[in-house]
């Protein structure tokens, strides 16, 4: 059985051309960097305007394309530099609102949410994690959803976000026990629930 | 990959613990429209680029040639306007005279490289020598007295020879005195030979009819000693002609009685 191709070989294939290869890597990544966008600026509107700028900087830096790193930190070090811009652009909100559609999707049960209690009260610690992770400080929820949505290692988080690996240890750390604290206040911290 | 320390594998450990309620919770998804637009970006982008490629080597060898023929062209005008290099710049008159040459040099350029380089001094000279035909043509009537030598040295600026002296290297300085030494000895012989051919103003093309009416001329205008000489010349060349009554008269009063 063929293995799939890497990141790295698609978006090489792409740089030659073949534009299959993008669209492969497109599904791989479309979803992660959306919702690393969308709970960065906290709107959908414009976390849709910044996710089009990152792939539109993608497809326009295909010609330069060299494997210098991982993909996946190529992908997140362009979308991390275009929340900072959106942001020069359209000043930080106080309120961070939480997508609509996050809700939405947390009415759909799972395929092991057969029981409505279990699946209701797994429901109700998605979103309360969403609220928490919503009121992190910007570097620690940056640390957590680079780690989370793009898979990137702390060295990686180190280097797309352009401090030391200590720091992005130091931010992903605290972010986790935020996180945990916020849930286990609530009495859900139940490592069996999420199996 | 560096191994994990203790403190990350305890780290690793939480986040997974959380990673399965924030899944749960974290499905949102990029509009289909959003989708269809970079997809559609991503192709243009190859096909631009592949259009660029298949242009790009013929457009560069066009670029190349346009470039190449506007230069050549270039040159070759800004080395037509500017004044040749043994002709002096100065004055307006200068300016004026170096035209006729500016001309002639072009016409020797049309030739092949190899005529040319084969007689460089000759070209030279011949290119003075028209020069100074054009001004004498310029000054008909005075023709006698531009043949003198001493007007025919004359009519090589001189100013521009001394110009050239001080500025020309000694060998293109000694090159240039031969090649005007040759014009000045071409410039006598020639009017030598028109001397011999037609008496004073008379022109060598002159029909008998257009001499004797221009003889009758001067005859009205009481130029009657001037009449005398053309007459002697006309009879010179044409010793058979039937002269009319009045150039008869004129021609028996010319000669010495012999009493």
């Amino acid at each position: 059985m063929d293995q799939p191709a890497s990141d790295e070989d698609l978006m090489l294939r792409y740089r030659n051309g073949d534009v299959r290869a993008f669209e492969n890597l497109y599904a791989r990544h479309r979803g992660g960097v959306f919702r690393y966008v969308l709970r960065q600026v906290g709107f959908r509107s414009a976390a849709e305007e910044v996710f089009q700028e990152v792939w539109t900087n993608i497809i326009s830096a295909r010609a330069r394309y060299r494997v210098e790193a991982r993909f996946a930190t190529f992908l997140y070090r362009v979308a991390h530099n275009c929340v900072i811009d959106h942001f020069r652009r359209k000043p930080r909100l106080q309120l961070i609102a939480l997508d609509d559609d996050a809700e939405e999707a947390m009415q759909v049960p799972g395929p092991h949410e057969q029981q409505p209690e279990r699946a209701m009260a797994r429901r109700q610690t998605a979103k309360q994690l969403l609220r928490a992770l919503a009121l992190l400080p910007e570097e620690q929820r940056e640390a957590f959803l680079l780690h989370e949505e793009g898979g990137l290692t702390l060295d990686e988080i180190a280097d797309v976000t352009g401090v030391g690996r200590e720091t992005a240890k130091s931010r992903l750390r605290y972010a986790l026990a935020k996180l945990r604290q916020e849930l286990g206040g609530l009495g859900l911290n139940h490592e069996a629930d999420v199996a | 990959m560096k191994p994990m320390s203790p403190e990350e594998e305890e780290l690793e450990a939480q986040r997974s613990r959380l990673s399965g309620y924030y899944r749960a919770g974290s499905t949102e998804e990029p509009a289909a429209h959003l989708d269809t637009a970079i997809l559609a970006a991503a192709r243009r982008e190859v096909a631009l680029s592949r259009f660029a490629r298949s242009w790009h080597l013929p457009a560069s060898v066009a670029a190349v040639l346009v470039i190449g023929v506007s230069l050549a062209l270039m040159t070759n005008e800004i080395e037509d306007s500017l004044p040749p290099a043994d002709t002096p710049v100065g004055t307006a008159e200068q300016a004026t005279q170096a035209a006729p040459a500016q001309t002639m040099r072009r016409k020797a350029e049309s030739r092949p490289r190899s005529e040319r380089e084969s007689r460089p001094s000759r070209d030279r000279s011949a290119r003075i020598d028209r020069d100074a035909d054009s001004r004498q043509n310029s000054a008909a009537g005075k023709m006698d007295a531009a043949d003198t030598p001493a007007s025919v040295a004359a009519a090589v600026p001189g100013p521009a020879l001394k110009q050239l002296e001080g500025t020309a290297p000694p060998e293109a300085m000694a090159e240039r005195k031969e090649g005007l030494a040759d014009a000045v000895q071409e410039k006598r012989a020639a009017a030598q030979l028109r001397k011999e051919a037609a008496p004073s103003s008379a022109r060598p093309t002159d029909a008998p009819e257009e001499w004797l009416n221009r003889i009758g001329e001067l005859l009205r205008d009481g130029k009657t000693s001037e009449a005398r000489e053309q007459l002697a010349g006309f009879r010179k060349r044409y010793p058979d002609y039937r002269l009319p009554e009045a150039l008869r008269e004129l021609e028996i009063s010319a000669k010495p009685n012999p009493n």
